[in-house]
């Protein structure tokens, strides 16, 4: 039986006279993956930052695990299982990998400042737990040999990798992806594609949610399909579904192509 | 002879240190001078001198040095709630900041030499013999006494800093704040905490300066500008480059003033800063600072 795990409900966000989104309804269930795709500037990032709160909403509901979660804090839906990547990679530049990928389970382990100094073996063990998290993660995305290095010693394919790992670290219940492939090349992009299948397998219950212009990377993963177009959604549907559309075809795959 | 001038120019670097590393790990997290610093550091100078008097037979050093440091950390959260944390919360520019820690600076000498005016109080002695020989060399107990209470509290800072989670955590939000709250770090709880590392710095540096020095409502400004050259020579924000350049400093200041005198050996020492912001404007350590910017 899978849940309802992210919801919302006409959600709207306008900047100054611009409407970036407008009223977008969306679920996705525990363990699917779905994907959001449309021109640049259609508003698919702003989704994203609305859901992890970056931007308040002027309108509408966002639900995650059962809670309204527009009167929450970043802190607290990061917490509460909300991960997510970015367009452009914001990997802590100056932190090795390793230790970018443990940033993420900061409000993981159960010691503070004082048992810190204090209480040595608990802290140790701690450590270690949060350490060996962290290396599975990197394990999961064939990164485990550049742990120790910094990230901007890494290719861009390899930083997006990074990130993924990162965004996994704390056992998330929703992995939200910000164009994962862009600036990769074809041989990444199907690795790429390769890894979140790998994902999904290892996190039955983990719902991803995908932006992206890459059609083939869409298509082959998602198995549901949201269209923006200057903040409205024109379509959505199964891939074929989508394929078809005369709507998309001309709002999107026609200028493409 | 040189090496008593070493080690002495080394107790000094060390409190430079302690001030320098206070500075520093504030910059890092806040992007600001804490020039309030320097009045902390007077403000505890006094707490400790009124302490360490307050009782006969005094207390023991070690108990004064702590209950200094725990008010350091008191003054240094109420100026956060007080002064910053409005401007944090309203997002203002960090001119604010830098003007909010003037203020402080300012208002805490001026509210101490209303009550003690500008004399300089003696710190009562300490210890009932104040040097000890090794061979025929005299050193002063308490120059060591300060070079190993800093050297510990030093190494525990920068193994906290570098090796624990919640050092991680501060340097995350130090390299970036704002991705450190997607990841689910409470930034301001970092900043709480590193309010309270910089009150304890404050604490421990107003209390071996009153020793050295002697206590009056200028002594934590006058010596922060030390700690603040440090911390510029050193990169600021990078704490081994201010430990590094207190050190230097403390051991440079030493024999120019047993050479050509204290007022010029200050002199020089503004001297050193001035050419390290024409020649090497990003510190020791540029190379750390300047992946944050």
């Amino acid at each position: 039986m899978t849940e309802q795990i992210l919801k919302t409900h006409n959600l709207s966000k306008a900047f100054g006279g611009v409407c970036a989104v407008k009223d977008f309804n969306m679920e996705i269930n525990a363990g699917r993956i779905r994907g959001i795709i449309g021109p640049n500037g259609a508003g698919k990032t702003t989704i994203f930052n609305l859901l992890s709160r970056i931007y308040k909403e002027d309108e509408g509901t966002i639900e995650f695990a059962g809670q309204d979660v527009t009167s929450k804090s970043q802190i607290e839906v990061a917490r509460m299982g909300l991960s997510r990547t970015f367009q452009n990679t914001r990997l802590f530049v100056g932190l090795n990998v390793l230790d970018n990928v443990k940033v993420a389970l900061d409000h993981d382990g159960k010691y503070s400042l004082f048992s810190a100094l204090f209480k040595l073996p608990f802290r140790n063990k701690q450590e270690r737990m949060i350490k060996e998290k962290a290396m599975s993660c990197l394990e999961l995305l064939n990164l485990d040999e550049f742990a120790k290095l910094s990230p901007s010693n890494l290719s861009y394919g390899y930083q997006r990798r990074v990130e993924i790992a990162r965004a996994l670290a704390n056992d998330p219940k929703v992995l939200m992806l910000d164009e994962p492939a862009a600036g990769l090349n074809p041989e990444e992009t199907s690795m790429l594609m390769d890894f979140i299948k790998d994902i999904q397998a290892k996190y039955p219950n983990l719902a991803i949610l995908v932006i992206e212009h890459r059609m083939e990377l869409i298509m082959n993963l998602c198995d549901h399909i949201y269209v923006q177009d200057s903040g409205l959604t024109i379509a959505e549907g199964t891939p074929a579904e989508i394929q078809s559309n005369p709507k998309v075809l001309a709002a999107y795959l026609g200028e493409e192509e | 002879m040189a090496l008593q001038l070493t080690i002495n120019g080394i107790s000094i670097g060390a409190i430079y240190a302690l001030i320098a590393v206070g500075f520093a790990v504030v910059f890092n997290i806040m992007r600001f001078s804490n020039f309030a610093h320097g009045g902390m550091i007077s403000a505890c100078a006094f707490i400790s001198f009124f302490f360490q008097r307050a009782f006969d037979p005094p207390p023991p050093f070690f108990v004064t040095v702590l209950f200094s440091a725990v008010c350091g950390m008191g003054i240094a959260l109420l100026i956060d709630t007080l002064g910053y944390r409005r401007i944090r919360l309203k997002n203002s520019p960090k001119i604010y900041y830098f003007l909010m820690s003037l203020t402080f600076a300012i208002l805490i000498e001026q509210i101490l030499t209303v009550f003690f005016g500008t004399d300089i109080y003696g710190f009562p002695s300490v210890f009932k013999s104040q040097t000890f020989e090794i061979g025929s060399m005299i050193f002063k107990t308490m120059n060591i006494v300060i070079l190993a209470v800093s050297v510990v509290i030093l190494v525990a800072l920068v193994w906290m800093i570098n090796k624990t989670k919640i050092g991680l955590a501060i340097r995350a939000v130090a390299i970036n704040a704002d991705t450190s709250r997607l990841m689910g770090i409470n930034s301001s709880v970092i900043v709480t905490v590193i309010f309270i590392i910089a009150g304890v710095l404050a604490g421990v540096s107003g209390v071996f300066l009153g020793v050295q020095y002697g206590v009056f409502p200028s002594v934590g400004p006058s010596m922060m500008l030390k700690g603040f050259i440090a911390s510029i020579i050193g990169g600021l924000g990078s704490l081994s480059g201010a430990i590094f350049a207190a050190l230097a400093l403390g051991l440079i200041e030493m024999f120019l003033t047993f050479f050509i005198g204290a007022t010029e050996a200050t002199v020089i020492l503004f001297g050193i800063m001035l050419a390290f912001l024409f020649i090497r404007p990003q510190g020791i350590m540029g190379i750390i600072v300047e992946d944050k910017a």
